[in-house]
């Protein structure tokens, strides 16, 4: 295959520099010995130019942006299936939501957060700390500006109940999607536990076990009240974020 | 990995246009598929690890077409589209089975998919050593997926 012209696979990832040393090493032997070889590497940049000319970076970002929106808004219609028994049509449009385009859902530095989506009846909308809720609404949880790597979300509610929702089943604490705002798979619909339901996100640099922020929770659900209030008792090297719901009465 | 979506198009968006408009021969085609590609691998960013993405977009490109190329079922127009036509149509008759395995290989978890080795190799004239880096396999693995293929389209056998 010594004679072959390289093929333009190749050329690209040459024109990248992102071809394995020896690969590259061999790309460039083997365009040096073509005829014209050095002109495809020229032709490939105008190519580049002519091209970003006919498609403009932001026209295509934003389309592409638009389009994993409604592919996330799919996935998540389909994951959130189960709550079509409960909440019905209202999952979709809670998704929707949670998913609508904002410059910041690419790139957010600052403090992690927790951020709380609620679905009424045809009402959806992004919830701030201490804000009512009640039985039956739905809601979606996610969190943003994460710059630690590894978290955990869970809740405790007016009854003592500890409720664990990142990672999905109790091991290692979810690996935190940075810089982005990220949803939870599931929304889920709030019960009737009475009071409050607070959650808490818990993050670190370092690999932990979802059982330290449960079993810090389970302390604070403990102690009645308090739970509205405290943060969570966590060795040093976690931070923690919270976001309070209270209970409207039936 | 957050990635900066405009950043990443401005260094690789034309590289992906060119793949799509070589297998799809239609300007308008290719630039809807190009636009799916990174939508693709944005999907599953978070597990992206690799820091030469190049591979992974032509791969995604290629495999993107094949499918979007067996969807339309439109008649070839020369020896190149003719070939491209009996790989989409011969890789997996359960396609979705075959974009799983591609975006799994893409996120470092199995290999490629039948068809898009069948390109590298057999239109983009990659020596079957070079298959196997791209795609992370052993020649022989290589080898034996393009055997499957062929036993699958015997008419392979006229153009390899």
């Amino acid at each position: 295959m010594t004679d072959r012209r390289l093929p333009d696979y190749l050329l690209e990832r040459l024109a990248l520099g992102e071809l394995p040393k020896d690969a590259a090493r061999a790309a460039q032997e083997q365009l040096a010995r073509e005829p014209g070889g050095a002109e495809r590497l020229n032709a490939l940049r105008a190519s580049d130019a002519e091209l970003l000319a006919r498609h403009p970076p932001q026209a295509v970002a934003s389309e592409i942006a638009r389009r994993r929106r409604a592919v996330i808004v799919q996935l998540r219609r389909r994951r959130a299936a189960w709550l079509a028994a409960t909440a019905g049509a209202f999952a979709a449009v809670v998704l929707a939501v949670v998913l609508r385009p904002g410059p910041e859902q690419t790139w957010i530095k600052g403090d992690a957060a927790l951020l709380v989506y609620r679905s009424r009846g045809a009402q959806v909308e992004q919830l701030q700390s201490g804000a009512t809720a009640r039985a039956g609404d739905t809601v979606q949880l996610a969190y943003a500006r994460a710059h630690q790597t590894f978290g955990v979300i869970v809740s405790v509610d007016g009854a003592g109940k500890v409720t664990l929702h990142m990672p999905e089943q109790e091991g290692q604490a979810a690996r935190l999607v940075r810089d982005a705002r990220t949803e939870l798979p599931h929304a889920y619909e709030l019960d009737a536990a009475p009071g409050f339901e607070r959650f808490f996100l818990v993050t670190s640099d370092s690999p932990f076990r979802a059982s330290a922020a449960l079993e810090a929770a389970r302390k604070l659900a403990a102690r009645g009240n308090a739970a509205r209030t405290e943060p969570l008792a966590l060795p040093k090297g976690f931070e923690q974020s919270s976001f309070l719901l209270l209970k409207e009465s039936p | 990995m957050a990635l900066d979506i405009e950043q990443f198009y401005r260094r690789y968006g034309p590289m992906v246009l060119r793949r799509c408009q070589r297998l799809l021969r239609d300007p308008e085609r290719a630039a809807d598929a190009m636009h799916d590609v990174f939508v693709e691998i944005l999907r599953r960013k978070e597990a992206l690890t690799d820091d030469a993405p190049s591979s992974l977009l032509l791969c995604t490109a290629t495999n993107l077409c094949l499918n979007r190329l067996r969807s339309a079922r439109r008649k070839p127009e020369d020896k190149d589209e003719e070939l491209l036509m009996q790989i989409a149509s011969a890789e997996d008759p359960a396609g979705p089975a075959a974009a799983r395995s591609l975006l799994a290989r893409i996120f470092r978890s199995e290999k490629a998919s039948t068809g898009t080795i069948a390109v590298l190799h057999l239109l983009d004239g990659l020596t079957l050593e070079e298959v196997a880096g791209e795609v992370g396999m052993s020649v022989s693995g290589v080898r034996k997926r393009l055997r499957l293929l062929k036993e699958r389209a015997a008419e392979l056998e006229d153009v390899s």
